[in-house]
């Protein structure tokens, strides 16, 4: 073997090594980063939630969503997403709808024509208003 | 009929590779079996999301008729492809590699515990995986049409535009259980598939160009890239794209006389625009950059790609709302903003950052990279071989083209590139990867396919 060769060897040799490290780092690394960032999202909860949501509102009945400035909230797209097949849009889009769901106070939303208040588990308050 | 959904349409892909026959004759059979699984195993998902989905817009979805679709088309790629078993180059490899593929096999077992724990952490995914992909998958699994809201323009926020390659593969593995709350072990079955299917073409297509030395390096930098891994866990569609963008090029890096490969390789094209917008340019960028190093076979790589196209097409034509760019931006806005200099210097820092983060200190993978490249050489001739500028043409470009999209956005940029630079860049690292290797000096210089 000629010393070019073993130089050659020596480098990918090397890699080879580093890679593995980097393999065993990803590995730690993902234990570390499951405590650092802890889901904040209670998924069987919100669920539930969801499930009861579904089963107070007859299918086909639109749900819009109470809060301000929806689309930039988080807490708007994983409940679009956990109301789903169901299509959940900001109460600003649509105005004929009956049902309403949402994370706001219930005094906050006692007003003329609501004719039923659930507050869920998960915190969501669902109403409905009388068209 | 979930447990059907798997299987059926990797055996669908890989039957439809075999027939096609992308690997050279000459190549190590390990290397060609390893291929034509990889590569069918994430072309197979992509033709049954395509299936999937023309049957829903055509109002005639029936898991039933997919899954029975599917199985004719497995007959008939099977029957063409015949019982052939070719003899390939020999499986023997050297010490060397002896040496580096056992250190290749043990990295794999703690990148997948890691995987896994990320996914146990994370089940329904990133931000990304259920505000948008899983989210549409729900929809196109709806019943009563509901998988028209996929592309309600109510989603403006997260972009009713996208294809839907992901949401409609899973969304037909959910229909067949028709259970109320859909599993997430179709999503991360789903993104584990593409992971190894990327990390196996990889391994495959390097071993069948440069030899198996190289390709086990190729695997194990592959290993170092800690973003493209966490990002494959996160269960969006940035590592498919990554995959499908590899496999085109390594199709057609591989591509000898036969049509085989060109026609799988404009297929891989078009199913990375069923996958992102991204793959959009992409595809454009492969039809149209193609007839520079080969005029007389471009027919075949758009043969390929003409099924995808035509969805994809019919789908941006008449279903999609169009992109934020057409309706929130103008002509002069885009104009005015190319001039801001604090534009560039924000997309730049951005940059150093992903860049830093892609991997961790001395196991990142450039350097690893650049111990590779130390040991092996630069291979004779590899800048004035076509097929390379043509692969580091198209990556090079199309990263162009995210720098173009980044100067022009309506949005903030700042937040615009804290948010995607990461994923852009792991859509790019396989074939960056495989582009690299193919610059290097192989342990024993063999020619380029013809």
């Amino acid at each position: 073997m000629t010393a070019r060769e073993a130089t050659r060897l020596l480098l990918a040799g090397t890699a080879a090594v580093l890679a593995l490290a980097a393999a065993f780092d990803f590995f730690f690394w993902t234990g570390r980063y499951g405590r650092e960032n802890p889901d904040a999202i209670d998924w069987r909860r919100q669920q539930d939630a969801w499930r009861a949501i579904r089963s107070a509102v007859p299918p086909g009945e639109p749900i819009a969503w109470l809060g301000e400035n929806p689309e930039g909230d988080s807490e708007f797209h994983l409940a679009r997403y956990l109301a789903a097949p169901g299509l959940l849009v900001p109460a600003a889009q649509l105005g004929g709808a009956q049902w309403f769901v949402g994370r706001i106070p219930v005094e906050k939303a006692e007003r003329g024509g609501l004719v039923a208040v659930r507050t869920l588990e998960s915190g969501l308050t669902l109403f409905r208003w009388r068209r | 009929m979930t447990a059907l959904a798997f299987p059926l349409a990797v055996l669908l892909g890989w039957a439809l590779v075999r027939a096609l026959r992308p690997a050279p004759e000459s190549g190590p059979a390990w290397a060609r079996v390893l291929l034509e699984w990889s590569l069918g195993a994430s072309v197979g998902i992509g033709l049954s999301s395509l299936m999937y989905f023309v049957l829903l817009w055509a109002g005639v979805a029936n898991r039933g008729l997919v899954l029975a679709a599917e199985a004719a088309l497995l007959v008939l790629f099977l029957v063409a492809g015949g019982g052939r078993r070719r003899a390939g180059g020999s499986a023997r490899l050297s010490t060397v590699e002896c040496v580096l593929l056992p250190v290749l096999l043990v990295g794999l077992v703690p990148v997948a515990l890691g995987w896994k724990a990320l996914v146990e952490a994370r089940p329904h995914g990133q931000w990304d995986a259920f505000a948008i992909w899983n989210l549409r998958a729900r929809y196109l699994a709806g019943a009563d049409g509901a998988w028209r809201h996929a592309v309600s323009p109510e989603l403006v926020y997260t972009r009713p535009d996208y294809p839907l390659l992901i949401p409609a593969f899973v969304a037909g593995a959910w229909s067949a259980a028709g259970d109320q709350e859909p599993s997430t072990a179709v999503p991360i079955a789903l993104a584990a598939i593409f992971a190894a299917s990327a990390m196996g073409l990889l391994i495959s297509s390097v071993a069948l160009l440069q030899g198996a030395g190289p390709a086990m390096l190729a695997g194990l930098v592959m290993l170092s890239g800690r973003s493209w891994l966490f990002e494959s866990a996160s269960l969006g569609a940035d590592v498919p794209l990554s995959f499908y963008l590899l496999a085109a090029l390594a199709l057609i890096l591989l591509a000898d006389r036969r049509r085989g490969p060109l026609l799988l390789a404009g297929l891989a094209a078009s199913l990375a625009a069923w996958t992102k917008n991204e793959g959009s340019v992409f595809l454009a960028l492969v039809l149209g950059l193609f007839p520079l190093i080969d005029r007389g076979r471009w027919i075949h790589l758009a043969a390929g790609a003409a099924p995808g196209t035509l969805l994809v097409l019919g789908f941006k034509l008449f279903l999609a709302p169009a992109n934020y760019l057409a309706t929130a931006q103008s002509t002069a806005g885009a104009l005015s903003q190319l001039l801001e200099a604090d534009r560039y210097g924000a997309i730049a820092k951005q940059f150093g950052i992903v860049l830093l983060g892609f991997g961790q200190g001395l196991f990142h993978p450039l350097a690893l990279l650049a111990l590779v490249a130390a040991a092996h050489g630069m291979r004779r001739g590899w800048f004035g071989d076509p097929r390379w500028r043509f692969a580091a043409a198209l990556i090079s470009l199309l990263a162009a083209s995210y720098l173009g999209v980044y100067l022009v956005t309506p949005f903030d940029v700042r937040w615009q590139v804290s948010t995607s630079m990461a994923r852009l860049a792991c859509q790019l690292w396989p074939a960056a990867l495989l582009i690299a290797f193919r610059s290097l000096r192989p342990p024993v210089e063999t020619a380029p396919p013809a």
